[in-house]
This record gives structure tokens, C-alpha cells and sequence, in this order.
């Protein structure tokens, strides 16, 4: 017997946990997505903010496909946290500290073949990529994270290796 | 078998079903072009799993799950015996936190979720059994993409799920708990384009009927569809094949991997088109209810203001319903006097008043705009004021003229040929502004320069001053105007006789004498021509052995 209709509350807790198992993997996605540790830092804590409106359910069922979910709509959507200022007065807003990543980030964020060949893909290919070769979803969590079909993540991926071949090929000669 | 590239990336990730796994190593024994693709795709995984990865500690992790309100702060008791805590406890302080992206009027749902969701209390719960093994292979929500959606939705879903036939519900059991993807025999995500389509024979008519609304509620829109997709989409071929573009086999089987022509990306593509692809459902499920579009976030305050002509007239009629309404956040004040009305002045219909950015998706980049230019040309401002205020009081040119008096800087400067007159005018530096003041001698009085004379003793030239017929020792005072300008002030003394030239090539140019304004007694000035020191020495007696004061000035 399950309530079908359970209001969609916040389990705060299983949102920590969730996120605590799976930092260092968001945390490293958005440093290879984006390409700096700044970015990916806040993206990732944007991410995780904006995880906190999903009902419950959905975090127990595709906790870590969601995490990746709102991870990816922040880096697209070039969703800073704390919320950057428009126009000049970005300039002159005081902003936090930033949170260090550590010497380990300087390391993964140092740039390489592969690295470049993988931020000269597409976003959504990148994403992709990233999200099946280093994350190792499924395809199915590729489409919740991607917000797509599982068969348009398939396509998707196989588009983002035959990119990234591409470009990797092209740019080690 | 066709070479699909896209049959290949799905073996190598394992989602191929068995039939095609066996198919598909039956096809590489043949193929070489695809076993080379197969190694390249490994390659590249590979190369994509040994990117670095990035450990946080503990202090940092905790730090980015504070900022990003995560962590619930602990208030109450916390449970000892090592039960879970209650609900009451857990409950979510996050969802009622201040959002700083409305806070600093940014648009906040990026998950589409209005900003300012505050928790509702739900409906009656309605029980249905053994729900929530089935209801996870087609998640209605997971596939709109939109929590917001979904959530907003959950009335329409009760009704929805109410409405279908109880037959329907009970007749999935192959249905796997564990959330993975599903089963091979029902969703093949690579199919080739020989084989028939079959549907399956348990789907129920409800979910063909569903798909339409199902593509087209997709949150964001899909990319232009290329010709492959045309082609898929295609009714003699299997809606499910997907096929690669480029990897035709009629045409490219002989191509080299490397000749393969890249697919043209499409701008902001997010995910590939499949528009006219009928997804399969994995089961005999019930099929999603269609849920209707989610209604855009409502804005009372916005809703109440009606829409004046000069709005209607500034709305682009082509990007309406391509923007988010975003959430005001900032209002301009207004005026509620209507005699401090703008337009209420008498000043005639040919002015065009500024206009005032209206809330919404055009005012917010007004708005934005707006305040960008109001602070460029503040700082702009600042800058000339500045500026000219650094640039407008020019400072004096510093000269050593400066420091003599103004009665004594009125007169003329000693030109070169008053030098050579006996009684020149020169300038009148008082005895204070001169530099390396020396004094020898107490009160004499009543002495006259009898006679002035020169020696050179080594590296030392001197000045002798023969002063007779007085009493006393005379008091001189020595001191530099510029380095190469020495006077020598007598207060006792008159200057007697012309004053004899001193040798070419000594260090002493030439000796003028006279009474010069605001000193007393005779004053001789010494042109040097070379930089010297002076010691200044006052002897009793004269050359003769008479009775008279020597004043040596020792320059060297």
C-alpha cells in the first residue's frame, strides 16, 4: 500500500546525505564541464539550492540522477550561487568567499588534450559524456539529468563520443 | 545489420538487449570499419574515465551544503535511542529560507519552481495498491522534465489514475523495483531499420494517445529536426530505429572512420529531436495521464494593473511566450498626488516622457539597462569632478626667489653687467634666507675695509679683509644665495677702497660692495665659480703689524 499522492516534502536529511555521497562526483562533473573550480563550486551549490524544491519522492527514487539534474541546469543556464548582479553594479557587489576546492581541484582543472577536446564539444554533448564515462549513469538517469528520453540520451551520447573523437583526433596531431 | 555508430556507443555501455548484443558480435567478426569504431569508442571512454577527479573534505563539503541551505539546522530533541527522527523534526526549514535569487530580483526557477512555493496542505491521500513498482518506469514527471509541473499536477494525476480501468492496473509483474533502466524485451533503444515494427500487444490504447502531449510539454524546445529525424520519423521504418547521420550504409560502408562527415550541431541543441517518435513503454503499465500544460506562475499584483496603451504599443509581438515572466521584485515608486503627475503637467502631447520600466520580462532588461547607465554616468561624473579638482589650483613654481621678502623680490635680479659696477643694486636676501650662516666677531665698530686681498695656500683660497680705525672686534656674517653667490654681511664695517679683482682662474670670480636694502653695514658679495665651503676666521692686527682686525674667508 503507497499514498499516491504524499505531498512532495523536503526531506532535508535525505537531501544532505544525498548530497554528502555525492559531492566530490558533482563537484568533479562541474569542474570538467565548466573548466574552472570557481564555476564549478558555485554550480554546484546552485544546484544543490535549487534541489531542495524537488518532492521527496523523486529524491529517493533518482536522488543522484537529480543532483546531476540540477547541477547541469545550473552550468546551462549560467546560474552562479550566490546569485551574481546584472550589469555594473556586479562590479562593485561584495561578494562571499569563495569556497576552496583544494590543490585537488587545481590538478583535476589542469588543462590536457582530452580536457580541451572535451570543452570544445557542445554543452549538452559534454554533459552527456561526462555523465555516462565519468559519472556512470544509465541511460535512463542520463535522460532524467538531461531531461530527456532514455533514447535521446543514447543518441545523445553516441553523438557526444563520435564529437569528442573527432575533436581529440583533430587537436593530438 | 547496419553499422550504426549509435548500435555500437549503446553496446559498449551495455544497453543493448541480448538479441542485438548477439547480433552485433556476429556483425563485427565481418566488419572491420566497425570494429575499429568499437576501439575507438573505448579509447574514448577511456580518456573521458581518467580525467581527474576532485575530493572534498569534510569541513569544505559542509561549508558548500551550508551556502547552498542544505543542512538543516537541529532544533528540538534529538532522538537517542537511535530511532529515526520524526517528521516534525526534519521538516524542512529550506523550503521557507529567503531565496537571494528573488531576493535580488534574479529569476530564481531554474527547476521551474515558482520562487515563493510554500507548502499546501495535501489532499486526502488516495491508497492504490502495489503502485509504486509500476509508476516508476513511466515517471510523468522525470519525463516532463518539470518539477514544478508535476507538482502542480498532482491533483489532475489523482483524477487521472481515478479514471483508469482497475484491469489495467494489476496485470504488470515484470516490472523491476530497483528504478534501472527498462528491461530489454520492452524498449531497445538501437533497433535496425530491416526489421518490422511490432507493437506491443499489452500496450493500451491510452498511452498512444498520450505521447503527443507527452513530446510536446517538454519544458524547453527542441531543436530544429535534421533530415535523419525526418527519416525516423518516417512511417515504412521502425519509429524506435535511430540512425546516425553518416552512417547510412548504402552510401558510406566503404568510408573510413575518419571520412565520416560530423553531424551539423544544432544551435542550443539540449537533447535530440523526437518529435513523431512514439516512445515505448516498457510494460503494460498504465499508460501517463496527459497532463495539461502547467499554468504559468500568476502574479496577482501583476494581473491587477491594467495594461496601458503605451505598453501595448511597446511589445514586440514575436517574443511574447518566448520568455519566462520573471518575478518582479523591485517597483518604482508612484505617485499617488496626481498633481505631482508627469503627465499632468501642462507642458503639451509633444514631450516624450522618459518611460518607466514596467515589471516583467521587458521591463526587467530595461530596468537592468537602466540602472547600468545611471551608474556609468555617475561614475563618469566622478571622475571629471575629480579630475578638475585635482587640475584646477596649479601649484607655484618653486624658486629659491620665493624666499626672499616681498620688498626685497620687487627689486631687479643683479644682471651679469651690474657685476661689474663698483655699487650694484643686487638682490636683497635678508640674512635669515641665506643658507650656511656663519658668524665671527662681537660689536666692533667704526672699522673701513682698508684693503682686500687674495692667497692660495694649497687647495684653500683666501679672502683677506684688512679693517682698520676701529674699536673692538667687527662682527661679519657669512652665508650663501645659491651656491655660487656669497655675502658677507659687515654691521660695523663701511667699505673703503675699490675692491681689486681677484686672479683669473681662482675660485672667486669677482667681488662687488655696497649697502644693500634690509642688511647693515657694508655688504660684499663674492661670485664664485665653483661650488665652495667656507670657513670664516677673524685675526687682530694688520699685514704691517698695526692696530686692525683680519676677517680670512677660507674657500675651498
Amino acid at each position: 500500500m503507497n499514498t499516491v499522492l504524499e505531498r512532495p516534502h523536503i526531506a532535508a536529511s535525505t537531501l544532505e546525505e544525498l548530497g554528502r555521497q555525492h559531492l566530490d562526483a558533482l563537484v568533479t562533473y562541474a569542474l570538467h564541464l565548466t573548466g574552472t573550480p570557481e564555476d564549478s563550486v558555485e554550480y554546484v551549490t546552485a544546484g544543490l539550492f535549487h534541489a531542495r524544491h524537488f518532492p521527496a519522492q523523486a529524491l529517493h527514487r533518482d536522488g543522484r540522477a537529480i543532483l546531476y539534474r540540477a547541477v547541469t541546469r545550473a552550468a546551462r543556464q549560467n546560474q552562479h550561487y550566490p546569485p551574481q548582479r546584472r550589469g555594473v553594479a556586479r562590479i562593485f557587489a561584495k561578494r562571499p568567499a569563495l569556497i576552496s576546492l583544494g590543490p585537488a581541484a587545481s590538478d583535476a582543472a589542469r588543462i590536457n588534450t582530452a580536457k580541451r577536446a572535451l570543452l570544445a564539444t557542445e554543452f549538452s554533448r559534454r554533459a552527456s559524456l561526462l555523465l555516462r564515462d565519468m559519472a556512470k549513469l544509465s541511460y535512463r538517469e542520463i535522460g532524467v539529468a538531461m531531461e530527456c528520453s532514455p533514447e535521446a540520451a543514447s543518441r545523445l551520447v553516441a553523438s557526444a563520443r563520435r564529437e569528442f573523437g573527432s575533436i581529440y583526433r583533430d587537436i593530438s596531431i | 545489420m547496419k553499422c550504426s555508430l549509435l548500435t555500437l556507443s549503446c553496446a559498449l555501455d551495455g544497453e543493448l538487449s541480448r538479441e542485438r548484443q548477439a547480433e552485433l558480435d556476429a556483425h563485427l567478426i565481418t566488419c572491420e570499419r566497425c570494429r575499429t569504431g568499437m576501439r575507438y569508442l573505448r579509447e574514448e571512454t577511456e580518456r573521458i574515465s581518467l580525467l581527474a577527479p576532485v575530493h572534498l573534505s569534510e569541513d569544505r563539503a559542509t561549508a558548500l551544503l551550508e551556502r547552498a541551505r542544505v543542512l538543516v539546522p537541529v532544533t528540538g530533541h534529538l532522538p537517542t535511542n537511535g530511532s529515526e527522527a520524526s517528521a516534525e523534526d526534519r521538516t524542512p526549514a529550506p523550503r521557507t529560507a529567503p531565496d537571494p535569487f528573488d531576493a535580488m530580483g534574479l529569476e530564481a526557477a531554474i527547476m521551474d519552481v515558482p520562487p515563493h512555493l510554500q507548502p499546501v496542505e495535501p489532499p486526502a491521500p488516495v491508497e492504490v495498491e502495489e503502485l509504486a513498482p509500476e509508476s516508476e518506469g513511466a515517471d510523468p514527471e522525470l519525463e516532463h522534465g518539470s518539477a514544478f509541473e508535476a507538482s502542480e499536477a498532482d491533483r489532475s494525476v489523482v483524477d487521472a489514475i481515478a479514471a483508469v480501468p482497475d484491469s489495467l492496473w494489476l496485470t504488470d509483474t515484470s516490472e523491476d523495483s530497483d528504478g534501472a533502466i527498462p528491461s530489454d524485451e520492452t524498449v531497445e533503444p538501437v533497433e535496425t531499420a530491416d526489421e518490422q515494427p511490432q507493437a506491443p500487444a499489452s500496450e493500451p490504447p491510452q498511452m498512444r494517445a498520450a505521447e503527443p502531449t507527452w513530446q510536446a510539454d517538454l519544458s524547453d524546445p527542441p531543436p530544429t529536426s535534421s533530415s535523419s529525424d525526418t527519416e525516423d520519423a518516417a512511417p515504412e521504418v521502425r519509429p524506435s530505429t535511430m540512425v546516425i547521420p553518416g552512417w547510412e550504409p548504402a552510401t558510406e560502408l566503404n568510408m573510413p572512420w575518419t571520412d565520416i562527415p560530423p553531424a551539423a550541431p544544432s544551435a542550443n541543441t539540449w537533447a535530440p529531436d523526437l518529435a513523431g517518435v512514439p516512445v515505448q513503454r516498457p510494460s503494460s503499465m498504465p499508460p501517463p495521464a496527459p497532463f495539461p500544460a502547467a499554468p504559468p506562475p500568476t502574479r496577482p499584483a501583476a494581473a491587477a494593473v491594467p495594461v496601458t496603451s503605451t505598453q501595448l504599443r511597446t511589445r514586440i509581438p514575436e517574443r511574447q511566450g518566448q520568455r519566462r515572466p520573471s518575478q518582479p521584485s523591485f517597483r518604482w515608486p508612484s505617485f499617488s498626488i496626481p498633481s505631482l503627475s508627469l503627465a499632468s503637467l501642462p507642458l503639451g502631447d509633444r514631450i516624450r516622457w522618459p518611460r518607466i520600466p514596467q515589471s516583467g520580462a521587458q521591463g526587467s532588461d530595461d530596468r537592468s539597462w537602466t540602472r547600468t547607465g545611471l551608474i556609468a554616468v555617475a561614475a563618469l561624473a566622478a571622475v571629471l569632478i575629480a579630475w578638475n579638482v585635482s587640475h584646477a589650483s596649479p601649484k607655484p613654481a618653486a624658486s629659491h626667489h620665493a624666499r626672499k621678502p616681498a620688498a626685497a623680490a620687487a627689486s631687479p635680479a643683479p644682471s651679469p653687467s651690474a657685476t661689474a659696477t663698483p655699487t650694484p643694486t643686487p638682490a636683497s636676501p635678508t640674512p635669515l634666507a641665506l643658507t650656511g650662516v656663519q658668524t665671527v666677531g662681537g660689536a666692533g665698530t667704526a672699522y673701513v675695509v682698508q684693503i682686500v686681498r687674495y692667497g692660495v695656500h694649497g687647495s684653500q683660497f683666501w679672502v683677506v679683509f684688512q679693517m682698520v680705525q676701529g674699536s673692538g672686534s667687527p662682527k661679519v656674517t657669512s652665508g650663501f644665495d645659491g651656491p655660487l653667490t656669497l655675502y658677507l654681511e659687515m654691521p660695523g664695517v663701511a667699505p673703503g677702497t675699490p675692491v681689486a679683482q681677484p686672479p683669473a682662474g681662482a675660485v672667486v670670480s669677482s667681488i662687488t660692495v655696497g649697502r644693500v636694502p634690509g642688511f647693515s653695514g657694508a655688504v660684499y658679495i663674492i661670485h664664485l665659480t665653483r661650488a665652495v665651503q667656507i670657513s670664516p676666521s677673524l685675526l687682530p692686527g694688520t699685514d704691517t703689524g698695526g692696530a686692525g682686525e683680519r676677517y680670512i674667508a677660507i674657500l675651498q
